[in-house]
């Protein structure tokens, strides 16, 4: 079929030069007719008067002759089959407009790769053996603590045993509901950890900077991201590998502006003060964050730090949590976070305590900054960031982390979230209402 | 003449409530814990209303109604009571002929109230 396209690839080869067909026939010895018969895929080209069109055209003749990869053309045939594009017209699609159809080859391939991973969560959910197996016995513990408890809740005149026994009955089911909740969690716990195939690239991508924890020694020495990304076992598919890249690269260039040594020795005079490290290396504020977040490491004793970046649209570009801050990797994150707030007031950093539902406190730096410089024909991009600093760390960095008097209650996301009476809920909560949180 | 129930469970705390349940609304209760016997337990005491779970040992409650129904004896009525109360459980089960379908867990008012509108109550 690519043979087909000959003429069309001509035809695109000469309107990029600006050549009328009567030019270039006439400088390839065809007349102007037959070689709009070619372009039009009427008549066939090939042999001496092909090398002369392509050497009129400056262009190598293979490149008139062989069409674009297998993989494209079977990729956009894919399309077309599942869409009411024309399926004839996809080669010729291909040969005038190949960098769209390099881009919607892409995007139906990762729309493929996304499909297959959520088949896969949707399969193990519904074939997993020790997943239905738990899920069934934690159903049939919960059918019969409700429908003893029912009973004994109203009716009256129960003989003395036959209540002696429901209580029983209540208390082991309540005991086998624990085991078979707490198996459960073991197992998802495992199954997360293990080394089995990430479900998206974002999560390949999680793997792989967790492993590292966000510190790249080979990178703070010189070495290419390239060379880097060679150890990274976690990241399965192309989509991963370019997440990671572009993290990467972005270590690579503020290692480049804050040289490891001197950034630590002045991190440690000023107590890891983001504002006076800014000051004396001229760097941006996300630069100085994302330094220090990736300071800890093996031979370094950093306070420990976690950080989010995200853009306008609230997507997180730069993810590292803390154990005691999650960050959700689907869904909305909780809108009362400071981080959010920063944007509508760029460039002012502002300090919050966070009061996390489980009672841990979290202290967060935020600050939103232009992600280049305004020009007058253009607005600039914003990007927020958010410096997690957990209490234990606060002493140590006190000179420029005080206390503040206010606490701000959050959470990790509303779907997860026990406040069930928070004002700026925006969803339903998974979990059913419970217990309350630490007050 | 008072109504019988034959329930067919293997979790014995269950099969232990809904004893009480329905005897205190009148039924006369036997159960059996083992699928493979249920047919015969059927044959055998021709109760007026199974309730038949469909995670059983040694069959499912699924092919223990297919027989049943494949029988030409007098039919009882059956309740189907399940943890797999997805729409294609719901749906299988009705086409291969119960009267009743209700997902685990159960609320006891309704149980209860489902057996006597199947005994004509």
């Amino acid at each position: 079929m690519s043979g087909h396209l000959i003429g069309t690839r001509i035809r695109e080869a000469r309107r990029k030069l600006g050549l009328t067909q009567r030019h270039v026939a006439a400088s390839a010895g065809l007349s102007a007719s037959y070689l709009n018969l070619i372009e039009h895929n009427r008549r066939g080209i090939a042999g001496m008067r092909l090398q002369a069109l392509a050497r009129v055209l400056n262009i190598a003749p293979a490149s008139l002759t062989e069409g674009p990869e297998r993989a494209l053309l079977s990729e956009l045939q894919t399309v077309a089959t599942n869409s009411a594009a024309d399926y004839g017209a996809v080669d010729a699609f291909v040969a005038q407009f190949p960098i769209w159809a390099g881009a919607l080859a892409a995007i139906s391939r990762q729309n493929r790769d996304l499909r297959e991973a959520l088949g896969v969560l949707t399969d193990r959910l519904n074939h997993d053996p020790f997943l239905a197996e738990t899920l069934h016995a934690v159903l049939s513990n919960v059918t019969a603590i409700r429908s003893t408890a029912g009973i004994l809740s109203t009716v009256d005149d129960i003989a003395p045993d036959r209540q002696r026994r429901f209580v029983r009955i209540i208390h082991d089911e309540s005991r086998r509901l624990s085991d078979a909740a707490t198996a459960l969690s073991a197992y998802l716990d495992r199954a997360s950890e293990s080394k089995a195939a990430a479900a998206t690239p974002e999560e390949a991508l999680d793997r792989f900077m967790e492993r590292h924890d966000f510190a790249f020694d080979a990178l703070d020495r010189g070495q290419s991201t390239l060379e880097a990304l060679n150890d990274a076992p976690e990241l399965d598919s192309a989509a991963a590998k370019t997440l990671a890249s572009r993290i990467l690269n972005l270590y690579a260039t503020d290692a480049q502006a804050l040289p490891l040594e001197p950034f630590l020795e002045a991190a440690k005079a000023c107590a890891y003060d983001p504002f006076t490290l800014q000051l004396q290396f001229g760097a941006t504020a996300l630069q100085i964050f994302r330094r220090l977040a990736g300071l800890r490491r093996n031979g370094i004793d950093a306070p420990r730090f976690g950080l989010l970046i995200v853009n306008a649209a609230g997507q997180a570009l730069w993810r590292k949590p803390l154990p005691e801050f999650v960050l959700p990797r689907h869904g909305s994150a909780c809108t009362l976070w400071p981080l959010f707030q920063a944007f509508s007031q760029p460039n002012r950093p502002s300090l919050s305590v966070l009061d996390m539902p489980d009672g841990a406190e979290i202290y967060a730096l935020s600050i939103a900054e232009p992600v280049a410089a305004a020009t007058l024909s253009a607005t600039p991009d914003y990007q927020a960031a958010m410096l997690l600093v957990p209490a234990e760390s606060q002493p140590a960095l006190k000179p420029w982390l005080p206390q503040p008097s206010a606490r701000r209650a959050v959470g990790t996301a509303c779907a997860i979230c026990p406040r069930h009476s928070c004002t700026a809920r925006s969803g339903a909560a998974f979990l059913a209402q419970t217990a309350s949180p630490k007050p | 003449m008072t109504k019988s129930v034959l329930i067919i469970e293997d979790e014995p705390n269950i099969v232990e409530s809904l004893t009480f349940l329905l005897e205190r609304a009148g039924f006369t209760v036997t159960s059996e814990i083992d699928g493979s016997k249920a047919l015969s337990v059927i044959a055998a005491l021709a109760p007026d209303v199974v309730i038949l779970d469909v995670m059983l040992p040694n069959k499912s409650g699924f092919d223990i109604l297919r027989d049943l129904r494949l029988r030409g004896e007098t039919q009882p009525k059956v309740l189907m009571l399940t943890a797999k109360g997805q729409a294609r459980d719901q749906k299988m089960a009705e086409d291969i002929g119960v009267d009743v379908f209700m997902s685990k867990p159960f609320a006891n008012a309704e149980v209860v109230a489902r057996v006597r509108s199947l005994v004509g109550q």
